[in-house]
């Protein structure tokens, strides 16, 4: 075990919640997460030491899950439908309100286009900047702005807010 | 110029530059509409963190902690090599030193023990610490009699080969204490009692004190680490003197 170890294993948390935003179903997402760690730590040397591990590790989850729809394509499955009440929200959350409300957030975000789906996890839940998220999708800033507004017009319009 | 939504979007996120932010401003000045897409933004924004914030407190399906511990390539440092070795023992197979249920915070401490540990404490004549059948680092010798007998509220003076910092009921409902060992390179690190050992789920390098300045080890001496697994583990306070003695001659049983 070394630090390195020590700080993707510190990730773990925050890749899983990034995979179910992809995934959809927990299964899946844990599938993906696995090969993103797998990935890294064959690839540990490209890492540039200074910069954002997390964000590094992003960047080869988003890649092992292209890999990953590919095959799913070439080989004609479909998604299983998400199996019901699986994606509600954590049940520790305290109050019956604060719960529906989240899980209804979760809802919203799973009905976008995936292409918008990545760049808003980036940012709203990640708390990425517009240019850190860009650069874990390989994007140009303005394709991630746009793909982010319109998500998030979407979403807004979804959960009732008033700015759409 | 009317603002686009992008720049409306980013001035929310905080992402525009000084220009950027006037012309916004200028323009929720004019239309007030335009305030209120900024503050639905940032409504979304804070309803995403609550909504995702929990997600993290999730227990880490065990593969994945395995998947992300596996054996490191040839370019790592030589302790994390003598570790390996160490727990290729065939007595220790599959290393698993924490149910499903062992906090995160924990876990990741558990690799503090591997990279931290190195040569000198597991090669010394009288370990304190042995790995067990089950993959699991437990006390032994003079460390897991301190644990047994030495009181933290003991008042003791000088330097003690063994100072106990608090006890404290874990979550799992066992006796947890923090210890800091004098001796050799200093080792310092939290053990809980189970039914036959004092399991060490956190032990790192830590200097021996020169000195102990009084009656229990200041929470400043003990190791960020050991405190961050304390708070992930803790379950009320921790216990006062006589809550400590009746534990100890119930023999740490709960």
């Amino acid at each position: 075990m070394d630090e390195f170890q020590t700080e993707i294993v510190g990730l773990l948390p925050r890749l899983r919640r990034l995979a179910r935003v992809l995934a959809r179903d927990m299964a899946n997402a844990d599938d993906l997460v696995q090969a993103a760690v797998e990935r890294a730590l064959e690839r540990r040397g490209q890492w540039a030491p200074g910069t954002r591990l997390d964000s590094w590790v992003f960047r080869i989850m988003k890649n092992a899950w292209i890999d990953e729809t590919r095959s799913r394509t070439r080989k004609g499955r479909v998604f299983a439908a998400e199996a019901e009440g699986e994606r509600i929200a954590d049940q520790r959350i305290a109050s019956m309100e604060t719960r529906l409300e989240a899980a209804a957030v979760e809802r919203a975000l799973a009905a976008l286009p995936e292409d918008q789906r990545l760049p808003i996890a980036l940012v709203l839940i990640e708390g990425l900047s517009y240019k850190e998220a860009a650069e874990v999708l390989e994007l140009p800033m303005g394709t991630v702005t746009s793909r982010l507004v319109r998500g998030r017009m979407a979403l807004m319009a979804q959960l009732g807010g008033d700015g759409g | 110029m009317a603002v686009t939504e992008e720049m409306i979007m980013a001035y929310a996120d905080g992402e525009l530059d000084a220009a950027g932010r006037a012309e916004v401003e200028a323009a929720i000045a004019e239309d007030a509409d335009i305030g209120r897409q900024v503050e639905a933004h940032r409504k979304l924004r804070a309803s995403f963190a609550g909504a995702f914030g929990a997600m993290l407190d999730e227990p880490v399906p065990e593969r994945l902690v395995t998947a992300a511990r596996r054996a490191p390539g040839p370019s790592s440092p030589g302790v994390v090599v003598e570790l390996a070795k160490f727990r290729a023992k065939p007595e220790a197979p599959a290393a698993r030193p924490f149910p499903r249920w062992a906090p995160m915070g924990l876990l990741a401490a558990t690799v503090v023990v591997g990279v931290m540990m190195g040569r000198a404490w597991l090669s010394a004549p009288a370990p304190p610490l042995a790995l067990g059948a089950n993959g699991q680092m437990a006390a032994q010798g003079a460390l897991a009699s301190a644990l047994n007998d030495q009181l933290a509220s003991s008042g003791a003076t000088g330097v003690r080969p063994v100072v106990i910092g608090v006890s404290f009921k874990s979550s799992a409902g066992q006796y947890c204490r923090t210890f800091q060992l004098n001796q050799g390179a200093g080792l310092a690190g939290l053990a809980c009692r189970q039914a036959q050992v004092w399991a060490v789920p956190l032990a790192m390098a830590s200097p021996a004190q020169a000195q102990t300045t009084g009656y229990r080890t200041a929470a400043s001496e003990t190791p960020a680490p050991v405190l961050d697994a304390v708070q992930s583990l803790i379950v009320g306070a921790p216990l006062d003197a006589k809550a400590e003695a009746a534990a100890k001659a119930a023999g740490w049983r709960p």
